[in-house]
This record gives C-alpha cells, sequence and structure tokens, in this order.
C-alpha cells in the first residue's frame, strides 16, 4: 500500500466519506476493471496462522495489480477442517470478488475418502500458487532420536498433530507407511488447535515425533528445543539435515503443504485470465518478495494453469495411499 | 424494583424441559463415533443425573406449596413478557425481510411510537437519526456490507 | 534492562508515535465499548494502516488498541449490563447491579482505576517472570489444561447462590460448546442440520444475546430507566472519586486479582474470559462479609477489571516465545508482528529485548490514558443509565443485533444472538446463573480437546490425571474449592454458638 493509498484510507477513517460504491467489476465495454470494488478472499483458518499470514502479506500488492483504489478484505471462516470455507467459495458468484486460500493436498482428502463435501476442488478457478512449504521430521533435542534409523527402530511412537483433514496428519500417516515403523501401531495424537501448539506439545514431551512446514519449525531447532531428523524437497536448506531421498525414500520427497488461490468454478476466461495475469505480477513483485522474505513466507509462485494440474496431481498421489489416509481415531 | 415474578409453575417446567434436553443430548451423542462421543457421552449422563436432581426437587416443593394462592397481576406480567419477545421476534423478521437499513427505521419508528408513547415527529426523528448512525459506523467507517435483506438483497 | 527501557520511552515520546498511541487507544475505547467489534476487529481493520509504518510504530499503535479495550467494554458492561467483549461479562455480575442502585460512577470509577491498576501490577510480574516465562509455559500439557477447566467451572459455580442450578447450566452450556464441526473425531455434532452450526455457536452473539438483549427485554417488562431517581427526581451520579478510593481500599482484591490475570493470561488457549471469570469467583469466595456479591459489590467490580488488563500481560508470553496466541487479539497481532518481520519464537525473548520493552511500554501507557479518559468522562458516560428505557430499548438491541451480524457477516449469528437473548430472559425470570453457562461454554472446547488428548495420551487408562504433576495440583486445588463453602458454613456456626 502507498502513502498515497494509506492517506486515503485513513481520510475515509477519520471523516467518514462518501459510501463506496458495490457494483460487481464493469464490464460493459469489453475491458476488465475492479476500481473501487472489494475483492474478499476466504480463509479457512483463524486468524495468526499461515494460511492467514500468507494472505495478509499478499492483499496489498494484489489488489494494486487488480485495479486502483480495490479493496481486499481478508475473511477468516475458520471451522469443519475447512470445509466451510471451501464451501462458500464453491457456492460464490464465479464474478472476482470471492476467491479463496487452499490448504493442499489437505483439502483433497475428504473427497478421496468419500466423505460428503460439497465441493470438488478440480472445478474451482485456480488462480495461483503463493507457497509451497516442505515438511520436516522433528523430535525433541532432549530425545535419543537422532537419526531415521532411530525413528524406524522406535518402539512405541506418539506422532504429534493438528487435527484430522490436516495436510500435516496426512503426510505423517504416509511416512508412516512408507518407512516401515517397529511400532505396528502407532499412536496419533490428533486435535492440537495449530502447528506452534504442536511443536511445543513435542517440546514438553507429549509424544516423540512430529512432521510441520519448515518455516515454523525452523526457529525451534535454532533455538535448541528441537531436532530435525529429515526434511522433504529436492536439497535440504538445513545445515545438517539430510533429505527423505538422500535417505534412501525418494518417495517422500513430494511431502509439502501448498497455498494457493482460487475462485469459483465457472469464471469467465477472460476474467480468470486478469485475474492470473494480475496474480503472476504481484507474486513476482520485488515488494512482495521483500516483504515475503520478512514474513517467513516460502514463495513458489506457480501460475493459474499450472497450478490446477498441481491439484490434479494430488488427487492421483494420494489416491494411492487411500487405505493409510482414514482418520486413525475415529474406529 | 426487584420485582420478579415467578409462578409456581416456572421452577418444576424448566427443569422438566432440561431434563428432556440432557436426555436428548445423551442420546444423540450414543450416535457418534468413539472419540466424537467419548465427552459428550460423559458429559450427558451428568447433565441428566443433575437435571433430574433439580426436577425432582422442584416437583418436591410444588407438592409443599398446593396451598398457596394465585400471584397477583401474574396475568398482565406474562402478557408483558410475551409482547417484549414478539418485538424482538418482529425486529428479526424485518431484518431478515428488508435488511439492516430498513429495519432499523421501521423497529425504531413503530417502538417509539407505540411501545414509547412519543409523538408521530419525535419517533421519526429518533429513528432515522439511530438508522444515520448504523450506516455512518458499520457501512461507511468500517465497510461491512450490512445484510440487504431477502426482498432487496438476493 | 534499563537501558533498552530509556530508549523505548524516548522513541515512545515522539510526536508521531504518540500520535499513533493516542489513535490506538481512541479506536480501542470505541471498538471495545460496542459490543461485537472488539479488539481483534480493531487490530484486523487497522492492520492493513501499519504497512507503511516501522515495525516499533505499528507495535505502538496495536499496543494502544490493546490496552484500552478491556476499559471500553467494561463501560458497557457496567451501564447496559452488556459486556463489550468477552471478558468484561464478569464485570456485569456486580457492576450493573450497582449502577441499578445509582452507583454508576462509583462503578466505573473503580473499574478504570483497577484496570489501569491490574495493568501495571501485570507488566511489573511480566518483567519478573520472562526469565522462567517458558518453563511455566511448558508445565501445562493436555492433563494439566483439562483440570484447569474443571477447576474453573468448580469454583465458579461454588461461588453462585444455587449450586444445584448452576452445575445445570453449566451443563448445558458445555453442551452448546459441542456444537459444530469436531476436528478430532471428525463429525459434526448437533447441528440439527443447520449448515451454519458447522461451525459451532460463537461467543460474542452468544454474550450480546445473553446479557444484553435478555437485559433490555427484562427492562421491557419492568419498565422505567435502568437506574431509579431519588425522591426529590434529581439524577444522582455518585462520585468517580469514591470508586478510586474503593479500589485502594481493597488491595487484596487488586493484587490476587492481577496476579490470577497475569497467570491464567500466561496459560495459552484459556483467555482473558476465564482469567476475570476466576478472580471474581476467588474475591467473592474469599472475602469477608461476601454476601452483597452478585447485588452489587464493589469488590465484584474491582477483581475482574484488575485481571482483565493484567491477562494483557500474561497472554505476550506464549505469543511471543512461541508464537501461540493466548486470545484473539494476541492472534491477530501476531499477524502483525510476522508482517514486520518480528518472528515470534523461542528466541525473540532474548534476541528482540528493545521490541518488547516498547510492547510493554505501549501497553502500559494506554493503560494509562485510556483509564483516565473514562475517569474524566463518568460522570457524563453515567447518565445514560437514567435515560428512558422505551428510548435505550431499541437502541441498544439494534446496536447489539449489527454488532453481531458485523462479527462474521452472517444472519446466523443474528439469529443465534435473538435466540440466547430469550433463553437469557428465560433464565433471569426462572433463577437460573448465565454466568456458569458463558464460562462452561468458553471452556467447552478447551476441556474436551484436552480431555480427548489426555486419554490417547495415556492409552485410555484416566488415572494418568493424578499421575502428572501439574494435573494433580489442580486437582487438589479443586477439592479446595468445593470445601470452601462447606469450612465457611462450619465456622459461621461455630461463630454463631
Amino acid at each position: 500500500m502507498t502513502w498515497r493509498q494509506q492517506g486515503r484510507r485513513l481520510c475515509r477513517w477519520l471523516l467518514l466519506l462518501l459510501p463506496l460504491a458495490g457494483c460487481a467489476p464493469g464490464e460493459d465495454d469489453g475491458t476488465i476493471s475492479f476500481d473501487n470494488e472489494t475483492v474478499t478472499i476466504v480463509i479457512p483458518y483463524r486468524p495468526g496462522g499461515g494460511f492467514d499470514r500468507a494472505v495478509r502479506a499478499f492483499a496489498p500488492y494484489y489488489a494494486r495489480e487488480l485495479g486502483t483504489d480495490v479493496n481486499i478484505l481478508p475473511e477468516n471462516l475458520p471451522g469443519a477442517g475447512g470445509r466451510r470455507a471451501a464451501t462458500k467459495v464453491y457456492r460464490a458468484r464465479p464474478d472476482g470478488t470471492t476467491l479463496g486460500i487452499f490448504n493442499l493436498p489437505g483439502f483433497v482428502l475428504p473427497e478421496i475418502l468419500g466423505e460428503p463435501v460439497d465441493y470438488d476442488l478440480r472445478e474451482l478457478s485456480w488462480i495461483g500458487r503463493i507457497e509451497s512449504q516442505r515438511y520436516v521430521l522433528l523430535a525433541a533435542a532432549t530425545s535419543d532420536i537422532r537419526t531415521l534409523d532411530d525413528v524406524r527402530a522406535l518402539p512405541e511412537v506418539t506422532f504429534l498433530s493438528t487435527g484430522y483433514g490436516s495436510s500435516v496428519l496426512a503426510a505423517m500417516q504416509i511416512m508412516a507407511e512408507e518407512l516401515g515403523l517397529a511400532d505396528p501401531d502407532p499412536i496419533y495424537l490428533t486435535g492440537y488447535p495449530g502447528t506452534a501448539d504442536v511443536l511445543v506439545g513435542l517440546v514438553r514431551g507429549d509424544g516423540n515425533l512430529s512432521i510441520t512446514p519448515v518455516s515454523t519449525a525452523l526457529k525451534y531447532v535454532e533455538s535448541g528445543d528441537l531436532r530435525a531428523i529429515a526434511i522433504a524437497g529436492g536439497d535440504s536448506n538445513i545445515e545438517g539435515v539430510p533429505t527423505f531421498a538422500e535417505l534412501g525414500y525418494p518417495g517422500l520427497m513430494a511431502l509439502d503443504v501448498q497455498r494457493s488461490l482460487a475462485g469459483p468454478p465457472a469464471m469467465e476466461p477472460g476474467l480468470l485470465e486478469f485475474m492470473r495475469a494480475a496474480f503472476m505480477r504481484a507474486v513476482t513483485d520485488p515488494e512482495f518478495e521483500a516483504m515475503a522474505a520478512r514474513a517467513r513466507l516460502e514463495l513458489a509462485p506457480l501460475d493459474g494453469a499450472a497450478t490446477a494440474a498441481a491439484v490434479s496431481g494430488h488427487y492421483t498421489f494420494y489416491e494411492a495411499f487411500k487405505t493409510n489416509l482414514t482418520n486413525p481415531n475415529a474406529r | 424494583m426487584n420485582r420478579r415474578w415467578t409462578s409456581r409453575w416456572s421452577g418444576p417446567v424448566s427443569a422438566l424441559v432440561l431434563t428432556f434436553v440432557a436426555a436428548l443430548t445423551l442420546w444423540t451423542a450414543y450416535g457418534y463415533n468413539r472419540l466424537s462421543g467419548l465427552f459428550p457421552v460423559f458429559i450427558g449422563w451428568v447433565f441428566l443425573a443433575l437435571a433430574l436432581a433439580e426436577a425432582v426437587r422442584e416437583l418436591r416443593r410444588l407438592a409443599g406449596s398446593e396451598r398457596a394462592g394465585p400471584v397477583d397481576g401474574a396475568k398482565a406480567a406474562v402478557l408483558r413478557e410475551v409482547t417484549g419477545v414478539a418485538w424482538l421476534s418482529g425486529f428479526l423478521l424485518l431484518i431478515w425481510l428488508g435488511g439492516f437499513l430498513l429495519a432499523t427505521p421501521l423497529f425504531m419508528f413503530a417502538f417509539l411510537r407505540f411501545a414509547g408513547g412519543r409523538s408521530i415527529a419525535a419517533a421519526a426523528a429518533v429513528a432515522l437519526g439511530a438508522t444515520a448512525i448504523v450506516y455512518g459506523v458499520f457501512a461507511v467507517l468500517l465497510e461491512y456490507r450490512l445484510y440487504a435483506g431477502l426482498v432487496f438483497g438476493a | 534492562m534499563l537501558e533498552p527501557l530509556l530508549a523505548a520511552a524516548a522513541y515512545l515520546g515522539q510526536g508521531v508515535n504518540l500520535a499513533y498511541l493516542a489513535l490506538g487507544v481512541f479506536v480501542g475505547i470505541a471498538f471495545g465499548s460496542i459490543p461485537g467489534l472488539g479488539g481483534a476487529t480493531a487490530i484486523a481493520l487497522l492492520l492493513p494502516l501499519t504497512f507503511g509504518m516501522e515495525a516499533d510504530q505499528a507495535i505502538i499503535l496495536m499496543g494502544g488498541i490493546m490496552g484500552a479495550v478491556s476499559i471500553g467494554g467494561s463501560v458497557s458492561a457496567i451501564l447496559l449490563n452488556t459486556p463489550g467483549t468477552a471478558p468484561n461479562a464478569a464485570t456485569c455480575i456486580d457492576g450493573y447491579p450497582l449502577t441499578r442502585q445509582g452507583k454508576a460512577g462509583l462503578a466505573i470509577g473503580a473499574a478504570a482505576t483497577s484496570s489501569s491498576i491490574g495493568g501495571v501490577l501485570s507488566l511489573a510480574i511480566l518483567v519478573l517472570v520472562l526469565p522462567v516465562a517458558k518453563q511455566i509455559v511448558l508445565l501445562f500439557g493436555p492433563p494439566a489444561f483439562f483440570m484447569l477447566a474443571v477447576l474453573g467451572l468448580t469454583s465458579l459455580t461454588v461461588a453462585g447462590r444455587n449450586m444445584l442450578r448452576g452445575l445445570v447450566a453449566a451443563c448445558f452450556g458445555l453442551v452448546v460448546g459441542f456444537v459444530g464441526y469436531d476436528d478430532i473425531g471428525g463429525t459434526t455434532r448437533y447441528t440439527g442440520g443447520i449448515d451454519f452450526l458447522w461451525d459451532g455457536v460463537s461467543i460474542v452473539p452468544l454474550l450480546i444475546g445473553l446479557f444484553a438483549i435478555a437485559e433490555m427485554l427484562n427492562l421491557y417488562a419492568a419498565g422505567g430507566p435502568i437506574s431509579a431517581r431519588d425522591e426529590a427526581g434529581e439524577v444522582r451520579v455518585v462520585g468517580t472519586g469514591e470508586g478510586i478510593r474503593a479500589v485502594f481500599r481493597n488491595p487484596r482484591t487488586l493484587v490476587s486479582g492481577s496476579a490470577i490475570g497475569t497467570l491464567i493470561g500466561m496459560i495459552p488457549g484459556v483467555g482473558g474470559t476465564v482469567a476475570s471469570f476466576l478472580s471474581y469467583s476467588f474475591a467473592a469466595q474469599t472475602s469477608r462479609d461476601n454476601e452483597n456479591f452478585g447485588s452489587g459489590d464493589i469488590r465484584g467490580v474491582i477483581a475482574p477489571e484488575a485481571a482483565n488488563n493484567a491477562k494483557d500481560g500474561g497472554a505476550l508470553i506464549p505469543t511471543l516465545a512461541f508464537g501461540i496466541p493466548g486470545s484473539a487479539e494476541m492472534a491477530i497481532f501476531l499477524g502483525v508482528l510476522v508482517l514486520h518481520g518480528i518472528d515470534p519464537g523461542p528466541m525473540l525473548l532474548i534476541e528482540r529485548e528493545a521490541t518488547i520493552f516498547m510492547l510493554i511500554l505501549a501497553l502500559l501507557a494506554a493503560t494509562l490514558i485510556s483509564g483516565s479518559l473514562v475517569l474524566f468522562t463518568a460522570r457524563y458516560l453515567a447518565k445514560i443509565a437514567h435515560v428512558d428505557s422505551m428510548l435505550l430499548i431499541p437502541a441498544v438491541i439494534t446496536v447489539s443485533l449489527v454488532g453481531a451480524y458485523a462479527l462474521h457477516n452472517t444472519l446466523g449469528d443474528v439469529v443465534v444472538a435473538v435466540f440466547f437473548g430469550v433463553l437469557g430472559f428465560v433464565m433471569i425470570r426462572a433463577d437460573y446463573p448465565r454466568i456458569t453457562l458463558v464460562i462452561a461454554f468458553v471452556l467447552s472446547g478447551l476441556m474436551e480437546r484436552n480431555f480427548n488428548l489426555s486419554m490417547t495420551m495415556f492409552e485410555g487408562d484416566w488415572t494418568g490425571f493424578f499421575t502428572n504433576r501439574t494435573s494433580l495440583i489442580l486437582f487438589l486445588l479443586t477439592l479446595v474449592a468445593l470445601a470452601v463453602p462447606a469450612v465457611q458454613r462450619l465456622r459461621a456456626r461455630r461463630n454463631a454458638s
């Protein structure tokens, strides 16, 4: 947000100026314009988390690319493991004024597992990917767990995780399957309200292992409270920590959580193209990149078409692990 | 000031209603899977036991007070309570149909005129003033999209 | 320690920064006093404004809001029985009866003073505790959280007049808390097939209904203004000076309230509502001559208000040290910090000492400024209680319902507010306590989550609750809380004979 815009906003605040005109984006003469428009981005979680952070950081830069005096309103709609927010976006009018940020692959899972959901992610109008956070396997620094072999040999494994329907839990279940743990029946301690709570639980000793997005985990590793055992992705960005691939588990390379923007199904091709182009301009804006670095976002921009393809890819990938991904605590 | 009207029936009736709610809670809880049902079942039993205890206590008290006469003015008091709830429900209905910016002046005006006994001019002035404040604070200053009502919004 | 403190003070004293602080305080009071808005909304709304600022300026603005919100909320709690924010609900219990007795000035004076002093005391405690903060947070695992909730519920019910009805209301509150999607078991519960309820019932419309709307219905049924005029027809506003003095006459209540607020605030996820209610029930149970609690005892205002501002100091610890917000305000504030490149986590307390001092100072200044602002205007504010109720009722109902709507932009919340308004009115009439319902509702999710986590941890063996040290201590405290009324009765009997 420029100083000029900021000043204008302040004026509106203090002086009770004219009301905003609330009409759909004008398309009368064939050109698309979001000038003076309000665009809502639905966030499926409470304020303060990684998804919330990504949207709030990105919003002003995206607004600038969409038109003059565009107001992007982040709306937190937590609940039902993200399904409420996803349903809201899916059912919204496809005029570009309602978008959502999606947790991938987490939101793909209920559909794959045959649970009743009111949306199909493959039908959404994908605008682009902002972030991709790789997962890192963690243990408490005070524990004896140092290598992946230690993990496999553990007689009793207790994984800490947020609730059912999160990408984190799915990643853990897939990892347990791929590694072939000595413990035939690991405990999944699910239901922590957020990733930070999981990490503190691990420091406290509620359980012995967890997987979390790397940016949140990093500071606990740096402070010496937690130990990173292995990391997903092609090459390690934590010194001395090997990747799963280097340790002989290439199947775990792909474990990540992605944060992508999408609008309702069946958006006008022209409108979608406009929003995708604006997205790519905003996400590669050096000013935004500087902001993202400060906010520890792991930018991994991907254009709309590629994002849509990635979503389909998730369906194929997780379909293969279908039998391992049921709710471990619902039996 | 503290004119608390309670019929001798209000205690037993509310206790019985709560017992029913508790039983319903418990019955529903048994339909959930293991983890979802664990805590509701536990609380459901505690709720049912406590509500039953309250019901027994109230029914005993009722049996003991059989000879007490009717409370003076009870009927008028009940009528006034019902009117209050009716005003509130009417406002909700108006909001649902016409949205905040239509329901607010209508409700304010009607209430001030018919419940408050103000003159038409005074009631209208306050109603319009209140609507202006709601609009100014919520729609302009805070940029909320106020609900526009079933009739005009959809 | 002194050097960064002085540097922070000098920075805060600069013109622009003072202006940001004042803006924060002004917005904080206004948003705090309107139910449905609250501090979290204020911070979220001003967040884009901070993008162009220095990180420290953003902290000053946010500190101004957070320090002022609860005082704004206490004014509407006292005058209209309408808690501006959830933690102010405890202030209604004795604050509103005082208003009805024509002593609104006294209550506001005491509230503003005790919350200012509570804030100062808590920040002092915070500075002392900072070195061991991490250890304290780590003491509370799932079993301890569960027991803490049990302790909170028990002590509150015991403080009420009618224990059985209090417990029944608490059970109902827990059930209301079950409504919605349960992400541990992965099912929706008690929604009756209504999509809106997937998200559960929100605390703000519930409070707006149970207190503001129920009170307006009650007022309609009774007629007349909230506060009676005396025989001469004069509007009496008992001096706020009296309220200030009342705080200093009850130092024990003030200090215990601040300490409870700071400690509860420090425990992530429990939040200010529990802190202020616990502080209230502690005062109600342990004070001498406590028979007037609930019908206008000034200590019933001092205790929750002291805790209310103190909890912000405490809540900073989990927010800054672990990135686990202690309250909704803290959650959004966390977002502000991160966007300005300040990453909460174990290293923050060591690496960014100056930032923390800046925040502490901003909170302190905001608390004091907003407190004195309210004190100076109390005389005029109190006149609201003398307004004809036929004017007040539609006004309060309108603001309440628009506020309920504004929370999530859904009409569903308005319906929830009306439902709980009628329920609250019935509860007033049938003499059931609304407070235990609220607190049980607040604790419901926390209790269940930690009950389930604990049971999974113990692999189904419930005796684990008594082998965990923190949880055992909390359980023993629960037993003590249960025993207090019996002991008091025994002592009274012995004194009588």
